[in-house]
């Protein structure tokens, strides 16, 4: 196979690679109507679980940093959007700075008795200027929250990223579990242990966490894919093969784990903030659990740790299994996730993707693969 | 006066307890470079299997699988165990020379049997099955958990020790997971609790010196001054230092590093279980008190240095003094957010532990 004839291939296969991501995010966002509550759900959590491992996978895979305490992030997050909106309301309380809530509301109430009924907001659930602001508390919340655990994460990261290998993951690991501790103290701001209880006055329809969640989603594995693509994906990369030389060849390695390290939080702060929204109720004990990172740990691994694709098809695949194998087995399903974590490990280190695809979607690796059956002269041509 | 005294014998009966309770992870992580995200499970263990003996006559511990309730008699549960660490012993070191390859494995069955048999008969008939003191019961929980620790290290964890450390915490974290499930499956989630009866403290000048307390705080000295003379002077005990201070070396001179470090983690998880046999009275046992054992077991090493006794006592005063003190003068919630924020604190100031670790921390 000539060099041009495998360009010529090369450009065939990003454009149907162009082609598959969008045609499925086109789908995912009409596909809300056409399913069932229980299959809505299912996707929602599906995609928050993507977000969050693509997030890990972030820290972990392209770091090397293996964060054992990411969950901390994730209920920052929650607790972050409960704080502001059960003991403040964001949008209320900017509106009553500017000095405009009437004006707002006014003109929300004509806006919204002129809307369709059948228009989005209605959709949505939000058909009075109580709910649309309410929307827009949770959506400055849920800024303040990406943003809250980002800040979180650079002071814990600027004295934790300095520490390697197994210093950082426990000290993280101590980060979630003290994070819980304080969490479950501070009991004027958080509710303590008892926990916080979102205002039920307005809630919205499902679908809105639907899309709540593929938007986290879309953010965080397009956050990674830009990444992975750009100079500090490069960077990451090199501190993961070795730190000390990555310093020696310039690279601003405390800059660049820092980076990651805050994307990757805020990012996961963003996905507790929905969640924490939509189960209305946040306790310390479901919030900041162990159990948690070890789900992300758990589908990065799967599907292949360190590759922009494998969190997600790692998610993809281990939460199904959860849903449809183990459903039945409630108490023996941690057990089995244990034992899969140690046997994928030993036998299945590159994960799914090593399998598929062990250097990656390139048009060379694809084609050699699966689409021509290698010639012998090809073969000879290629190595 | 009497408040700051009485809060500093608190926190060195806590330190004493927390030095045994770290030596085991010390030892894994300064033998083979393991860090064995594990440890509080096993200490999880050793609680378990010490208010099992504790509890002869409770019946309601039940293995609940989906669709079925399997009731097993609690007694029959530990017996098991000890059955088979007993025989896992015998054929480990009582056997080799007594038999050939083939018949080994048989005759440890049945000497183990014997042995439990005999052991069960003793309690039944001459103690009519009398609640064991878990300070009596350590050695029972030892042998367990080091016949426990011995497999796992040798089928599992020693394929795995030269590769980079995300395997090996992998690995003990999938350990963990699958410990704590165990333990919720078999034991359910409720707290038990080892009641002793021998409660009435002593009052000495205004202070109250709690009578259990320092029973733990003398066996785990105890237990400290034996792994100490079992390191200087076995030969065992010198094969693990040499392993652990060079791997290449220890080859040479003719030692099994494989074996050495299963020895190692099997003592390592032992010593972990004993701690937990004698927490077994002082707090709630219960499948997910593990977490924050390990934590503090890492910052207690982390605050030591790595591999030696006397950093494990002194990481270990330093933390029990702190959450004495802590405990009383901010709130009983903060000691693990104390064990955290020391263990960040030393990471960052002290890097190599407070006295300065032989090992050198990877840290920059």
């Amino acid at each position: 196979m000539s060099q041009r004839r495998l360009g010529a291939e090369a450009r065939w296969v990003r454009l149907a690679r162009w082609l598959i991501i969008t045609g499925t995010v086109i789908g995912l966002l009409l596909l809300p109507p056409h399913l069932s509550g229980y299959r809505l759900r299912f996707l929602t959590l599906l995609f928050l679980w993507i977000a969050m491992a693509s997030n890990w996978n972030l820290i972990a895979g392209y770091t090397g940093y293996v964060d054992f305490g990411h969950a901390v992030f994730f209920g920052l997050g929650a607790y972050f959007v409960g704080i502001l909106m059960v003991r403040a309301d964001p949008a209320v309380w900017v509106l009553d700075r500017l000095g405009q809530t009437e004006a707002l509301t006014l003109w929300l109430e004509g806006a919204l008795a002129g809307a369709n009924p059948e228009g989005l907001l209605a959709t949505l659930g939000f058909t009075g200027p109580g709910e649309v602001l309410r929307l827009a508390s949770f959506l400055l919340a849920l800024l303040a929250a990406g943003l809250g655990s980002g800040l979180f994460a650079l002071t814990v990261g600027l004295p934790t990223l300095r520490l390697k290998g197994p210093y950082f993951s426990i000290a993280m690991l101590g980060t979630l579990i003290a994070t819980r501790e304080i969490v479950r103290n501070l009991k004027p701001l958080t509710g303590g242990g008892e926990g916080l209880t979102f205002p039920m006055k307005y809630y919205p329809e499902f679908v809105f966490f639907y899309f709540m969640a593929l938007l986290v989603m879309l953010l965080s594995v397009a956050t990674v894919a830009w990444i992975s693509r750009s100079q500090i994906g490069y960077a990451l990369r090199a501190i993961r093969e070795d730190e000390g030389a990555a310093d020696m060849r310039g690279i601003n390695t405390t800059l660049h784990k820092v980076q990651a390290f805050v994307l990757a939080a805020a990012l996961t702060g963003l996905a507790g903030g929905v969640r924490g929204y939509w189960d209305t109720y946040i306790e310390p004990d479901s919030m900041f659990v162990e159990q948690m990172t070890v789900q992300m740990v758990m589908m990065t691994m799967l599907g292949g740790i360190g590759r922009l694709w494998g969190p997600v098809l790692g998610a993809v695949t281990l939460y199904y299994l959860q849903e449809v194998v183990w459903a039945n087995l409630l108490k023996l399903h941690l057990i089995a996730l244990g034992l899969l974590l140690i046997a994928i490990v030993l036998y299945l280190p590159g994960g799914l993707l090593g399998l598929i695809a062990p250097n990656g979607f390139t048009a060379r690796d694809l084609i050699r693969r699966w689409a021509v059956e290698p010639t012998e002269e090809a073969e000879a041509a290629h190595d | 006066m009497t408040t700051i005294l009485q809060l500093t014998l608190n926190g060195i009966l806590l330190g004493g307890f927390y030095a045994s309770m770290v030596l085991g992870f010390s030892l894994t992580w300064g033998v083979m470079g393991v860090i064995n995200l594990a440890h509080g499970e096993f200490l999880m263990l050793g609680a378990f299997l010490a208010w099992l003996l504790f509890n002869p006559q409770r019946t309601d511990v039940a293995i609940s699988l989906p669709g079925s309730e399997i009731s097993l008699p609690v007694l029959a549960l530990a017996g098991v165990w000890i059955f088979l660490a007993l025989s896992f012993v015998s054929y480990r070191f009582g056997l080799r020379r007594l038999a050939s390859r083939s018949g080994r494995g048989l005759i440890s069955l049945v000497m183990g049997g014997a042995v439990t048999g005999v052991l069960y008969w003793v309690w039944r008939d001459v103690f009519s099955l009398a609640p064991i003191d878990p300070f009596v019961s350590i050695p029972a929980v030892m042998l367990v958990l080091f016949s426990f620790g011995y497999l796992l290290q040798k089928h599992l964890i020693n394929r795995v020790v030269e590769r980079p450390h995300l395997i090996t915490l992998l690995i003990t974290f999938g350990i963990s997971v699958i410990l704590t499930n165990l333990a919720l499956l078999v034991f359910s989630g409720d707290p038990r609790q080892v009641i002793l009866t021998y409660r009435p403290n002593v009052n000495v000048a205004g202070v109250t010196v709690p009578t259990t307390r320092t029973f733990v705080f003398g066996v785990a000295l105890l237990i400290m001054l034996a792994l100490h003379l079992f390191l200087q002077r076995t030969r065992t005990g010198k094969s693990i230092r040499a392993a652990a201070q060079h791997k290449m070396a220890a080859r040479t001179v003719g030692i099994d590093i494989y074996e050495t470090y299963a020895l190692a983690f099997g003592i390592s998880i032992a010593l972990v279980g004993a701690a937990g046999a004698m927490i077994s009275p002082l707090q709630a046992v219960w499948a997910v008190m593990g977490p924050p054992f390990t934590l503090k077991a890492f910052t207690i090493t982390a605050l030591g240095g790595l591999g030696r006794i006397q950093g494990a006592m002194l990481g270990g005063l330093v933390l029990g003094l702190a959450e004495s003190f802590i405990g009383f003068y901010v709130g009983t919630g903060w000691g693990v957010a104390t064990a955290f924020i020391l263990l960040v604190l030393i990471l960052i100031l002290r890097p190599r532990g407070l006295l300065g670790g032989e090992l050198p921390a990877e840290v920059q």
